[in-house]
């Protein structure tokens, strides 16, 4: 697959975890707001992250600049997920039924892997810089 | 493109790496967003966060938030004047001292203000204070104690200074939305804790203040960021991103962190941030938010200090940035180590030592923006350096500015915000002194000093 396309794919996992994780937010808002509000803060940022790379890289042919523009974009997607999995644990954020803060936490850990894997490959294959 | 064609556009040579003594190259630039993390990443600090809370102490919410407001309103006009000289010379701060005080006052000033008083004096402080928190938030742990957390501390911060721009671009890009989220979550616990928003309106101050106290607070915290803000805008592709990067950061971003400081103190009345949001509930994102925001802030002072050095200590940048860091670190832990030790005398010298930054910065101000236009530099050449050009030796209006705005604005007057004061005062004087001068005929640069292809 050539890094354009898997960028693309990748980006579109992020989206759909993103979008995981704002339904996960929006049901158990009645139960904790607080909690529902973090995660609909996670879930959005990652979202816009992933929706906004998206049409930058469509037309590009340049290998070069989709790389730094998908660095640019992963670097959101991995801090914020980071902040989700430090969080979604948290006693603070703690709701009764413990299944749905797991399954934010393993959603966030599969975005930070994933994003964390696409600047890596960005840099080796594109020569994308680490630092846009 | 022919190595002779390249040589014309950038005549220099990188000696001493990170391009601290001569202009960042156009391909070397960096976009908008790398410079507006990178500058949140400085503000992405604990400190900030302590700020916040003492505005807690001191105010209502509604106050709080209006505090906060005008004092980060007045830093975005000090930053927004200053960035620009980056991103039109390219150069650091330091580099850019050399014009209002010559070759010698750039040396001397930029160590005392950056060097020391950044680079190892609060690098040290900021070392110190990050195994104080750790210690605070695992007290029975043997890696967390003050010493050991202050070392291991101060060497992780080493490691993105070290690297130059791109370590600190690195760490910003991943820590600053980290931390900004983290603030909120601070927000929320207070909102939880202080009983919905309805009940934290009604909260009052327990130590009320009138306002210009809390906004010469914010104004006070932040100056010398404020005034040093070349140093990254340097980087930046556009003469005026450095600027507009500065001024959303500290418009948007700092009045959201202090307010949402503030918020928790108000609410929980533990003015230890970190603390307050462990018991409050953050879990690991407390303890995360106390490396990262240190970090991200404490690798600046070290990066800042080095670029001051290289002014007059001629070798590799990072051979600067590890000397300087040891030095910090090994200061760090003896007093980490000492078992009831405090800094507060040491950070009263530094305290002193930033009281001249200010006038510093009211005197680039007044150089770059107003002395240089009545001697009709276009705007867009301004501090832009070549090598064989001359420079003075000592700009002595420069350096007589700076004494008077000092001593005035931090002794003399007993009014308005100190800091601010200086800024002013010196500014007024340089303008009025060197041009008048100027037009009388009498010099104000005294001896000469040929810039040559390394910078120097």
């Amino acid at each position: 697959m050539n890094f354009k396309k898997y960028i693309q794919l990748t980006m579109i996992i992020v989206i759909v975890i993103s979008l995981a994780i704002i339904v996960l937010g929006a049901v158990k808002w009645s139960e904790n707001p607080y909690t529902g509000l973090i995660y609909l803060i996670v879930g959005v940022i990652q979202f816009l992250g992933g929706i906004i790379l998206l049409p930058r890289i469509a037309k590009l042919e340049d290998l070069k600049t989709v790389g730094n523009r998908a660095v640019q974009a992963n670097w959101l997607v991995l801090s914020i997920g980071i902040a989700g999995m430090a969080l979604f644990l948290a006693p603070f954020f703690r709701l009764e039924a413990m299944g749905i803060p797991y399954i934010a936490f393993i959603l966030c850990v599969i975005s930070v892997i994933l994003s964390g894997f696409n600047i890596f490959t960005a840099v080796k294959k594109a020569k994308a810089r680490m630092v846009v | 493109m022919s190595d002779e064609v390249k040589k014309e556009e950038w005549p220099w040579e990188d000696a001493y790496g990170d391009y601290s003594m001569v202009p960042v190259p156009q391909h070397e630039k960096r976009s908008f967003t790398s410079i507006f993390y990178v500058y949140m990443g400085v503000l992405a600090c604990i400190a900030v966060l302590w700020g916040g809370s003492t505005l807690g102490l001191q105010y209502t919410v509604q106050q709080a938030i209006l505090v906060a407001v005008i004092g980060s309103a007045i830093l975005a006009v000090i930053g927004g004047l200053t960035a620009p000289m980056g991103g039109i010379a390219g150069t650091s701060t330091y580099v850019n001292m050399r014009y209002p005080f010559g070759a010698i006052g750039s040396q001397v000033f930029g160590t005392i203000v950056a060097g020391i008083a950044c680079g190892i004096g609060w690098f040290a402080v900021q070392a110190w204070l990050f195994g104080i928190i750790v210690h605070t938030l695992f007290p029975n742990a043997a890696w967390a104690n003050v010493g050991v957390a202050a070392t291991w501390g101060g060497l992780l911060m080493m490691i993105t200074a070290i690297i130059g721009f791109k370590g600190l671009a690195w760490l910003s890009y991943l820590a600053v939305p980290f931390f900004m989220l983290i603030a909120g979550v601070g927000a929320m616990i207070g909102v939880a804790q202080g009983g919905g928003f309805a009940g934290l309106m009604s909260i009052m101050p327990k130590q009320p203040a009138p306002l210009g106290v809390g906004i010469t607070q914010v104004v006070g915290m932040y100056i010398a960021g404020g005034i040093i803000t070349a140093d990254i805008s340097r980087y930046a592709k556009k003469a005026f991103s450095g600027a507009l990067a500065w001024i959303i950061q500290i418009i948007i971003f700092q009045v959201y962190m202090l307010s949402g400081a503030a918020i928790l103190m108000i609410a929980t009345g533990a003015s230890d941030v970190a603390k307050a949001l462990l018991i409050g509930g953050a879990g690991i994102g407390a303890f995360l938010m106390a490396i990262l925001g240190q970090w991200t802030t404490n690798d600046n002072n070290l990066y800042n200090g080095a670029l001051s050095f290289n002014t007059w200590i001629h070798t590799k940048k990072w051979h600067i940035t590890l000397g300087e860091g040891l030095i910090g670190v090994g200061i760090a832990a003896w007093v980490g180590f000492s078992a009831g030790a405090s800094m507060d005398p040491f950070m009263k010298f530094l305290t002193l030592l930033g009281k001249i930054l200010p006038a510093i910065g009211g005197v680039l101000i007044a150089d770059f923006y107003i002395f240089r236009w009545y001697k009709k530099v276009p705007f867009k050449e301004r501090y832009k350096g070549k090598p064989g050009m001359k420079v003075a030796l000592v700009n002595w209006v420069g350096w007589l500015s700076v004494g008077v705005g000092t001593w005035i604005g931090g002794w003399v007057m007993k009014w308005g915000i100190a800091a601010l004061n200086g800024l002013i005062l010196a500014f007024v004087i340089y303008t009025v002194l060197a041009i008048v001068l100027d037009a009388a005929g009498v010099k104000i640069a005294v001896g000469e000093h040929a810039i040559n292809e390394k910078g120097v």
